[in-house]
């Protein structure tokens, strides 16, 4: 069974049709990448996901709780979907530690101890275990990042959505999180990125996805699409950023 | 001549200064309150609501406060509500207080940056656990200036309380030169004096806040 | 009371340290201080020392006293707002300080604080009501009158209240269409 389900998802902002048939299965343990243009609608299709933007039409399914559905909670199907953000949004006023505790205490309801525990394991998995007692602003873009994604990963999520995780850093930096990342998918972590950084979508991708203006142009094995592009769309979008 | 005004001074100061701040304090706590809880109203963004508060705030700040003060002190008992000078003043200026309040609670909020809210939201918070965890921490920082600034308006404003009444250091001062109208240059002076001596550390502080937050 | 605040922000930013601490210590007493007693200080007292102003002239001038102090921190804030580069063209091309106030800072200065200058017209326009005060033929002062003789003062205040809405709203618009013709020229 597919970890992730999207059935012909439609969704407008206002006139503006940004998802215009959307249909998407991403099943466990798969590193789906979603890669296309900008304005193609690729970051309201994570966002559709975890319900922080509602769809207009079609189905979402995630981990069997229907998204469209009224009566399944916020709270359970945030539970199961961790998202990394593009500009990191850790909150400033919090400790990375605190940062990574704050949703294990107000919505698992684990312990001081018990979430603190967690918590150090979890920024020590991203190599910042000294850093838990600095604020965001002490710590480098790179830094901040990675501990965005230990508190994403402190819900304990079946699948973990990255947003252009790496666009926000300076070159040098976005390696840091990407190996962080690449850990991650060698654990069959489900994930499903919306990247510009091809090499990882080649490397440790093994879904690729290609959209443009709202719909889906191609999708398939990375290396096949990246090296054999089938779509016109497709070949004159990897022209450009290859 | 020099007695007839340190008696006089010595009356603005014991009986008339308390009165000028407990009017000006108890006024800035209910803008503070009311302002808080109007502002966090309309994050929750719901139109009804939004509509009633807006109306609030713009009928509020588009009166004059001293017409205000005279509809609750002479004008509330003819629809049955009876209030003594200094509650009445303390009630006009609290309103008006939280109508500004309420703008600058708002103003905070809401420059707070979306993605601070979405990164909660995704973490699984309700609105509530969002607003008190995650934006108000944040937003209060914003608040302090301008809220300095009303508590210097408050102030300023409560000297109007003067005209319904309310024995404040402006109203013992008119008090007395009806006696002795020599008077009003040095009493006017001293008034003015303490006025600017309780509102412009707190102004300058305010301005020495706001350039280190930006 | 825009001439007040320009001519006290200009010596509130310029490089003469006399000007500024006079045009600052103006700016910053008037500021702090209520403007009702301003009122009561230049009908009252004045006449202390011989100078006697009727109600009219005392109420006008205290509250372009008050409100043109406001006016220059606003304008003062407008000023430094306006990019330093903007002043180093103007010298570039050979402007005199003089000029360059006039012709590119000030204009600019203008603009940024229309706002808050609206702002202060609307708290001028409600401060009028305190000139009743002293009892000149202002609005709350005949509504008081009217009040003396008819006694349904919660009607009358109410109507009152109203009128002055009607005049803010109306203020408000007009500053809110100048602001938007202003910056069709961009900031």
């Amino acid at each position: 069974m597919s970890m992730v389900t999207m059935n012909h998802v439609r969704k407008a902002f206002g006139s503006n049709e940004v998802l215009k048939d959307i249909s998407l299965a991403v099943d466990p343990g798969e590193v789906c990448c979603i890669i296309g243009p900008s304005g193609s609608g690729k970051s309201t299709v994570l966002r559709c996901i975890n319900r922080l933007v509602s769809i207009d039409g079609g189905e979402v399914v995630v981990d069997g709780l229907s998204v469209t559905d009224p009566k399944v909670k916020d709270v359970d199907l945030r539970r199961r979907v961790g998202m990394v953000f593009q500009q990191f949004n850790l909150f400033p006023h919090m400790t990375a530690l605190q940062n990574v505790t704050l949703s294990p205490r107000k919505v698992r309801g684990l312990g001081a101890a018990e979430a603190d525990e967690l918590a150090m394991r979890l920024l020590a998995k991203v190599g910042l275990k000294e850093k838990a007692q600095q604020y965001p602003s002490q710590l480098s873009g790179g830094q901040q990042q990675r501990v965005a994604i230990a508190r994403a990963l402190a819900m304990e999520p079946k699948v973990m959505l990255f947003d252009e995780a790496t666009s926000a850093l300076d070159p040098e930096i976005t390696g840091e999180v990407l190996a962080v990342m690449r850990d991650l998918a060698a654990e069959h972590t489900t994930m499903i990125c919306v990247t510009h950084e091809m090499g990882f979508a080649r490397e440790v991708g093994t879904h690729l996805v290609f959209m443009d203006g709202g719909v889906i142009v191609e999708e398939g094995k990375p290396r096949a699409i990246f090296d054999n592009p089938q779509a016109q769309r497709t070949k004159a979008f990897l022209s450009k950023v290859l | 001549m020099n007695e007839h005004y340190l008696a006089a001074l010595r009356e603005v100061l014991v009986q008339g200064l308390p009165v000028t701040i407990k009017v000006s304090v108890a006024s800035i706590l209910i803008a503070i309150g009311g302002g808080l809880v109007l502002g966090v109203l309309r994050a929750l963004r719901n139109r009804a609501l939004d509509t009633i508060i807006i109306g609030y705030v713009e009928i509020l700040r588009g009166i004059p406060l001293l017409v205000l003060m005279f509809f609750v002190f002479f004008g509330l008992p003819q629809l049955g509500f009876h209030f003594l000078e200094v509650p009445s003043a303390i009630i006009a200026l609290g309103l008006w207080g939280a109508a500004n309040g309420a703008e600058i609670v708002r103003g905070a909020i809401f420059s707070i940056s979306a993605g601070q809210s979405e990164a909660g939201t995704a973490l699984g918070l309700n609105w509530l656990q969002v607003m008190v965890n995650v934006i108000l921490p944040q937003a209060v920082k914003r608040m302090i200036p301008p809220f300095m600034s009303l508590f210097v308006a408050t102030v300023e404003s409560s000297s109007l309380a003067a005209l319904i009444g309310v024995k404040d250091i402006v109203e013992i001062v008119r008090l007395r030169v009806e006696n002795d109208p020599s008077l009003w240059i040095p009493l006017l002076l001293s008034i003015l004096f303490i006025y600017f001596f309780i509102n412009y550390p707190v102004s300058i502080a305010s301005q020495r806040l706001e350039r280190r937050l930006t | 009371m825009l001439l007040v605040g320009i001519a006290g922000a200009a010596m509130r930013t310029s490089r003469s340290a006399p000007a500024r601490t006079l045009a600052t210590a103006f700016a910053e007493f008037f500021r702090n201080t209520p403007p009702l007693v301003w009122i009561f200080f230049f009908y009252f007292a004045l006449p202390g020392i011989g100078i006697k102003l009727s109600a009219f002239t005392a109420g006008t001038l205290a509250l372009v006293f008050y409100q043109g102090a406001i006016a220059i921190e606003i304008l003062r804030a407008g000023i430094e707002a306006v990019a330093e580069g903007q002043r180093e063209a103007a010298s570039a091309l050979g402007l005199s300080p003089l000029q360059q106030f006039v012709n590119v800072v000030l204009p600019q200065a203008f603009r940024i604080s229309l706002p808050a200058l609206g702002n202060n017209l609307i708290s001028l326009l409600k401060n009028t009501s305190l000139i009743s005060a002293i009892g000149t033929i202002e609005i709350t002062g005949i509504a008081n009158d009217i009040i003396a003789i008819r006694l349904s003062s919660a009607e009358l205040y109410l109507t009152l209240g109203v009128f002055y809405l009607v005049c803010v709203i109306v203020l408000s618009a007009m500053v809110r269409v100048s602001e938007q013709r202003l910056s069709r020229y961009g900031s």
